[in-house]
This record gives C-alpha cells, sequence and structure tokens, in this order.
C-alpha cells in the first residue's frame, strides 16, 4: 500500500528499485555472454574434444590388429597368386594352349597370303610366309596385333619377286597372359 | 546493509529523544529493532552515525518522521470524474490551504479505493509546513542520513495500531480509537478507525520528557484535555454510532504523572501503548 510521502521531489533520489531493476538487466546481459561464451561453450567444445579422442583411441587401439589381419590377406593374396601362376604354367603346357595360339594365326591370315615357315622358342615367334601383294602383308600384320594375343608384332623382311609377289617374314611375342589379381576376388575366394 | 536488503531504519526525531527503529518492509512490515538515544546523545551526530554503523546501515533508505503542529491531515472529496485531472485538482486544493493558513506546505496525498455514499472520490491528503519540514531534512542530511522518505507519524502510529490489533484480541479492529502521542515540546491527538484518520491536531504543548519532572503539569493538561474532547465530541457528532471507547497513549510524556490526570478526565479507557509490549516481541 502506498504511504504518505512528505519528502520534497528535489530531495527524492532515483527510485532504488529502478536502479537496481537497471543493474540486474545490465548484470544479466553481462552474465549470459560471459556465461555462454565463457563457460558454457568451452565446456560443450572440450566435451566434444574429449569424445573425438576417445573414438581415435578406439581407433589405434584397433591397429595393431589391423596391421596384423593386413599381412595375413597379403600372404592370402601372394599364395593364390602363386596357385594362379602355376595353373598358368599348366595352361600354358598344355596342347589346348598351343592349338589355339595356331588357330589365331591361322584365322589372321589373309586371302592371297600363305605360311612357309614358323619358328617358336617359347615365346618369340618367327612367321614366314608369301602374299600376292605386299598390302596383304601389312593386313596380316595388323590382325596380329589386333589378336590380343601377340604383342611387339613388327616385319623383320619382306622380299619383292616378279609379278608384285612378295615374301615375308614376321616377328612377334606370344603375349603373357599374366592373370590380374583382384584383391577383393582373392578375399572373397579366400577361406 | 547489503544492496537487497529490505531493512529500513526510521529514526523519529523528536525534541526530546531521536527513535531508531529498524525494520523489514516484505513481505510484512516487521520490526526488528527499537532504540532510543538518550537526551544528550540525540543531537550528536556521532551517536546516530554510530547506531547506523552498528545496525550495519548505509544510511541509505532512512526514513524520518516527526510531528509539529503545522501538519495537516485532511480527507477531501473530489467531484471531479476525470482521475488524470485528480492530482490537479488536489494541488488547487493545497494551495487553497496555503492562502487560508498563509503558510507554505510540503504535501502528498492517498487516493482511497472506496468512494463515498454520493460515489465522489476521496483523498487522504497530509501536509506539514515547508519551512519545518525542510529545517528536520536538512538536520537528517547533516546527520549524514540519506532520506527515502518523510513520513506522517501519526498514519506510522496507524499502521502500528493495525498490526497491534491483528495480534491483540483486546482491541478490536472495527472500533476506533484516540491516539496520543504526548511529546517533549508537542503533543499529537488524532481519532482513527478502520486504517483512516479521522481529524488529527498538534498542539504546541509537551509534557516536557521522561524525567518525570513536567515542566508545568497542570499547564500542558488543560489543552491536552480540552482538544482531546473537542476532538471526541467533533468525531462522535460526525460519526455517531461508530464506537470510540478506547485510547491508546504514547511518547515521553507517558512517563511523567500526566497519564493518569487524563485517564480521570477523558472518558475512555486509555492505555499506555508499552502495555502492549508482549504483543511486540521484536521491540
Amino acid at each position: 500500500m502506498k504511504e504518505f510521502n512528505l519528502l520534497p521531489r528535489e530531495y527524492q533520489r532515483e527510485s532504488p528499485n529502478r536502479s537496481r531493476i537497471v543493474v540486474s538487466v545490465i548484470l544479466c546481459l553481462l552474465i549470459w555472454p560471459t556465461g555462454k561464451y565463457g563457460f558454457w561453450k568451452p565446456m560443450e567444445t572440450r566435451k566434444e574434444k574429449m569424445r573425438q579422442l576417445a573414438s581415435y583411441e578406439e581407433i589405434v587401439e584397433q591397429l595393431p590388429g589391423l596391421e596384423e589381419d593386413f599381412e595375413r590377406k597379403q600372404a592370402e593374396a601372394e599364395e593364390l597368386r602363386s596357385r594362379i601362376g602355376a595353373f598358368q604354367e599348366m595352361e600354358d603346357a598344355s596342347p589346348q594352349h598351343w592349338q589355339s595360339i595356331c588357330d589365331t594365326l591361322m584365322d589372321s591370315l589373309p586371302a592371297g597370303a600363305s605360311l612357309q615357315e614358323l619358328t617358336c622358342d617359347g615365346t618369340r615367334f618367327l612367321i614366314s610366309g608369301n602374299c600376292s601383294y605386299d598390302t596383304v602383308s601389312t593386313e596380316y600384320l595388323r590382325n596380329l596385333k589386333n589378336s590380343g594375343v601377340f604383342s611387339d608384332v613388327r616385319m623383320e623382311k619382306i622380299l619383292y619377286g616378279g609379278d608384285k609377289a612378295v615374301s615375308f617374314q614376321l616377328c612377334c611375342m606370344l603375349d603373357s597372359q599374366e592373370p590380374e589379381v583382384d584383391m577383393n576376388e582373392s578375399e572373397a575366394v579366400a577361406p | 546493509m547489503k544492496p537487497f536488503d529490505r531493512r529500513t531504519l526510521s529514526i523519529d526525531m523528536g525534541n526530546h529523544s531521536y527513535k531508531i527503529i529498524e525494520a523489514v518492509k516484505k513481505p510484512d512490515v516487521h520490526i526488528l529493532r527499537y532504540e532510543i538515544l538518550p537526551p544528550e546523545e540525540s543531537g550528536a551526530a556521532g551517536a546516530l552515525a554510530g547506531e547506523g554503523r552498528k545496525l550495519r546501515y548505509r544510511t541509505m533508505d532512512a526514513v524520518m518522521s516527526f510531528h509539529h503542529e503545522s501538519t495537516v491531515i485532511r480527507e477531501l472529496k473530489l467531484s471531479e470524474k476525470d482521475d488524470s485531472r485528480l492530482p490537479l485538482v488536489i494541488e488547487e486544493e493545497m494551495l487553497q490551504y496555503q492562502t487560508d493558513f498563509r503558510k507554505e506546505y510540503d504535501f502528498d496525498y492517498l487516493l482511497l479505493p472506496e468512494r463515498d455514499a454520493t460515489g465522489q472520490r476521496i483523498a487522504q491528503t497530509a501536509a506539514v509546513s515547508r519551512s519545518v519540514n525542510r529545517e528536520y531534512i536538512e538536520k537528517a542530511i547533516s546527520l549524514g542520513l540519506k532520506l527515502k522518505a518523510v513520513d506522517v507519524q501519526i498514519h506510522a502510529a496507524l499502521r502500528v495500531l493495525h498490526r497491534l490489533t491483528d495480534r491483540c484480541g483486546e482491541l478490536s479492529p472495527l472500533s476506533s480509537y484516540l491516539i496520543l502521542d504526548l511529546g517533549c515540546h508537542s503533543t499529537t491527538i488524532a481519532i482513527v478507525y478502520l486504517g483512516k484518520v479521522f481529524g488529527s491536531r498538534v498542539i504546541p504543548v509537551g509534557c516536557g520528557g521522561s524525567e518525570g519532572a513536567p515542566e508545568d503539569s497542570a499547564g500542558c493538561l488543560s489543552p491536552i484535555l480540552r482538544n482531546c474532547v473537542d476532538l471526541i465530541d467533533t468525531f462522535t457528532y460526525a460519526y455517531a454510532g461508530i464506537p470510540l471507547q478506547q485510547g491508546l497513549v504514547y511518547g515521553g510524556g507517558v512517563y511523567t504523572g500526566i497519564l493518569s490526570d487524563l485517564k480521570r478526565n477523558i472518558p475512555l479507557d486509555l492505555t499506555d501503548m508499552g502495555s502492549f509490549r508482549s504483543y511486540f516481541p521484536e521491540i
């Protein structure tokens, strides 16, 4: 309830309540950013960093296991590669293998060309033949290149006779079909 | 005092002594301490400042009250319908007082929530001589007090009475009471009813202090008695039907022989406020 106050206006001070409210508001305004950026935010950041650190530590703890696993997988892949190599060697020595190479040599031969001599020392082929035109010999050379079975196909010698007939000598390498070992595949194959 | 402390220090700067009252206002008025500075110390700034320090006050929020013969308490009935114009109307009335009494006043008013039978607004006004008021204020400032308010002493007494009627079954809150403040150099007489003051007078006659040696007992009794009887008659005439059977007396004059003389001559049950001390354990 309001009471009498005979204190003249000129003696009255600003209402302490009002000044207290102003002070409180200013304090709140100061406390809020101080609390947020000086305490709450750093605490949150610290917590976040601690969480990250814990997760990293967890990963680091798993690393020796990963290395062992990687080495084991590498050894398995190596073993698989050697097995495939052995299989490949077995396949290379088989009659079916040479049959397919001969088929390729014959299938690549264009019309108007014939083979005279074929020498093979394992991987290197020396092919001699005759044809009616020199263009036919070059066509044979292209066909061999495109067959995908040979590499480094080149013309060693070409001899022109009468009536445009030529003798040619081609040299090529049998592509060593080293199988590409896919690690994922090898992992899938591994027990 | 701490910045958000709700304690209030009231100082009654009487002619005879200074009374210091420490109280809390919220949640309800609660008196914590009451002290009277003896006459030889009351004028000394050092004593008052010392008391303040003892109570851990920073002399802020001091409320001063005094009574003086120039005090005028009146009830105004305002026919003005526009509430925003009421302050202006009251100010005009107070200016009229100044013209009538040929004195400049400091005044304040309270607009009462209730209206009279004709629907008029009621304002209770209190005024005191400007020169006297400022003399006391300057005195308080010179003592190092920072004043928050200057209270009307009879209203302060009314608040005490209100607390007393709440606690004491002997005092009915529905009765009216004669209030008698027997000061050293002046006496305040008032009749109060339901928290309102119905007429109040301050007469420049005192009882001479608490030494038990009145300046002139017969000389002061007569005007006090005359004014009391006059006020009682006026009240009884104006407010017939409202019981007026009790009176409460306080102030230094209580400790002189005048109270028994007053009891013999005033047809009311006059009681020394000090006899209700047990209801104010904090005092």
